[in-house]
């Protein structure tokens, strides 16, 4: 044996840079990709039964959240409506109230974003209702007249948060002595929707741990009979990246089928619930527009893709770093 | 080319699976690594890939000190090692093709020109006419020549053979050496452990002895 030091390995390694340079290297990366989703999607029809076990397990837990949320959407469709139509708020002012005073703080009112209208009831006007109403027609003469000036503001597609906030700059007002909670179903409403909208939230948290780790435990099976073919991807050269790149696509391919089937689950849902909550709905004089399937799905199904590409990350990574000699 | 210098590894149980083991494969050249079962001849030859590591020593390969690389090297350089083993280590559910292909797959290569690498490497090795054949369809030693085709279709700088022969009868396995020694002929370094000594003593060719772990000696070529 002679001593000699020849330095080949360096040579092949500047010939491995050009090759990824070129354009092969980004065809061969792109086969690859290729190769990967329909090997995935090959896996898929394999296996229909364990595939599909997991598909269908993934729908109904991110139905739930789902369904939820588009519940608490109408919820706030019915909200923003019933305010739009009957919301209102009186607005009593001082007796010693100025007209000029009075007109310019209805002119305030009206530049609200949230105001529609308002209109100005005069005590004497107040009066006159008043008799009318209650059909004494004596109670004209009562001097002096005790009702204060009222503006009565007609509110536009309120939240919670703007029905407070207007409420909280008129009190503040020296000219008003009191207000009407004609807002206050409102905010209950809005505050039954946003409780919705955060359970939902938190249910899409949770739940989406639920998925990552169902995702995860099938491909963890399928991992494992690949051990051999992994560490044979490691003993030929194969990168970590390149190894895991199968795996990406079945888990991003199993979430996104995943999503896409929960919004099927939703739509069924809400169209057998369509009579009731459509009755509902007309009672408060809303009228409910159902998210469209197309939307919905598409929504769930990136959910369902990112929760099982993030799966297939965290469980591949994990286990080719522990079981295959990189 | 391959050089070790004072490498021992020790397991966790305390077992010495290589001892200040230290000897130098220049370029192109070919060597038999023999010894008895447990000598050490498939931790010495995992060491190359940097599948195991000494745990004092140093490998060097191409110059480049393994215990140097990180982590993120390893692919570059095993892409430039073909290895064989003895229980073939093939994908039974692809086709001969695509196990051949897969090196170059991993490497980066082209659909074109793996299929002009992959058909040169299977007519090399006779399996040209079998490259749509899935491997369970194959016979032992049709499938250690895919085995080897996969090993070379990279063109690597060094070969590496894990008891290549161990399964196969003596022609079948007087084929395999000669096929070792063709790409030898083409400038190939190839490191071949195996303690078929009957058939090793038939090559004119060096041979590192290992016992109990140890370097016993160093035959040269006759």
């Amino acid at each position: 044996m002679s001593r000699a030091s020849p330095n080949n390995l360096t040579a092949t390694k500047t010939n491995t840079k050009s090759l990824a340079r070129g354009e092969h290297a980004l065809s061969a990366w792109a086969h690859h990709h290729r190769r990967c989703f329909k090997d995935a999607l090959w896996r898929l029809l394999k296996r229909p039964i364990s595939a599909w076990a997991t598909i269908v397990t993934i729908a109904i837990v991110l139905a739930l959240p789902g369904f939820i949320m588009t519940l608490a959407t109408q919820i706030k469709q019915i909200g923003g409506m019933w305010a739009s139509e009957n919301g209102q708020m009186n607005v009593y002012l001082i007796p010693s109230a100025q007209t000029d005073q009075i007109q310019s703080f209805q002119t305030w009112l009206n530049h609200q974003s949230v105001v529609r209208d308002s209109r100005l009831i005069t005590p004497q006007e107040g009066l006159h209702e008043l008799a009318k109403r209650l059909n004494i027609d004596s109670l004209t003469d009562i001097q002096p007249n005790p009702l204060p000036s009222v503006i009565v503001v007609h509110l536009d597609r309120l939240t919670g948060d703007t029905v407070e906030s207007l409420q909280h700059q008129i009190r503040t007002n020296p000219l008003v002595d009191n207000i009407s909670e004609g807002g206050e179903w409102i905010k209950r409403l809005q505050e039954i929707s946003l409780f919705f909208d955060r359970l939902s939230w938190w249910l899409l948290g949770l739940f989406g741990l639920t998925v990552i780790f169902v995702i995860g435990n099938t491909l963890r099976l399928e991992l494992q009979e690949r051990r051999e073919e992994l560490s044979l991807m490691a003993l030929i050269g194969g990168t970590s990246r390149y190894m895991l790149r199968p795996l990406l696509y079945d888990g991003a391919i199993t979430g996104l089928l995943g999503g896409m089937l929960a919004s099927v689950i939703i739509y069924g849902l809400l169209t057998a619930l369509a009579a009731p909550i459509n009755n509902l709905a007309t009672n408060y004089g809303a009228h409910i527009t159902v998210i469209t399937p197309l939307l919905m799905t598409a929504l769930l199904g990136i959910i369902g893709l990112i929760l099982g590409w993030f799966s297939a990350q965290i469980i591949g990574r994990n286990f080719i770093k522990k079981s295959v000699k990189l | 080319m391959i050089e070790f210098d004072g490498v021992s590894r020790r397991f966790s149980n305390g077992h010495f699976g290589l001892q200040d083991v230290s000897f130098h494969i220049p370029e192109g050249r070919m060597v038999f690594l023999t010894g008895h079962s447990g000598s050490g001849k498939s931790t010495l030859l995992r060491m190359i890939p940097a599948l195991d590591h000494p745990t004092s020593g140093q490998v060097r390969i191409g110059g480049h000190d393994l215990q140097k690389m990180r982590h993120h090297q390893y692919p570059k350089l095993r892409r430039q090692i073909g290895v064989v083993f003895q229980d073939h280590h093939l994908l039974p559910d692809r086709r001969v093709f695509d196990n051949v292909a897969l090196p170059l797959q991993v490497s980066g290569f082209g659909s074109k020109d793996i299929r002009r690498r992959v058909e040169a490497a299977l007519d090399k090795v006779g399996l040209l006419a079998r490259q749509r054949a899935l491997i369970e369809e194959l016979s032992g030693g049709e499938q250690q020549r895919v085995n080897i085709a996969r090993a070379l279709v990279n063109r690597p700088k060094i070969l590496l053979a894990d008891e290549p022969t161990g399964n196969l009868d003596p022609e079948l396995s007087r084929d395999i050496f000669n096929q070792f020694s063709d790409f030898h002929a083409v400038g190939v370094t190839v490191l071949i452990a195996s303690h078929d000594l009957h058939l090793l003593k038939t090559y004119a060719v060096p041979r590192i002895v290992l016992n109990q772990g140890r370097l016993s000696h160093i035959e040269e070529a006759f």
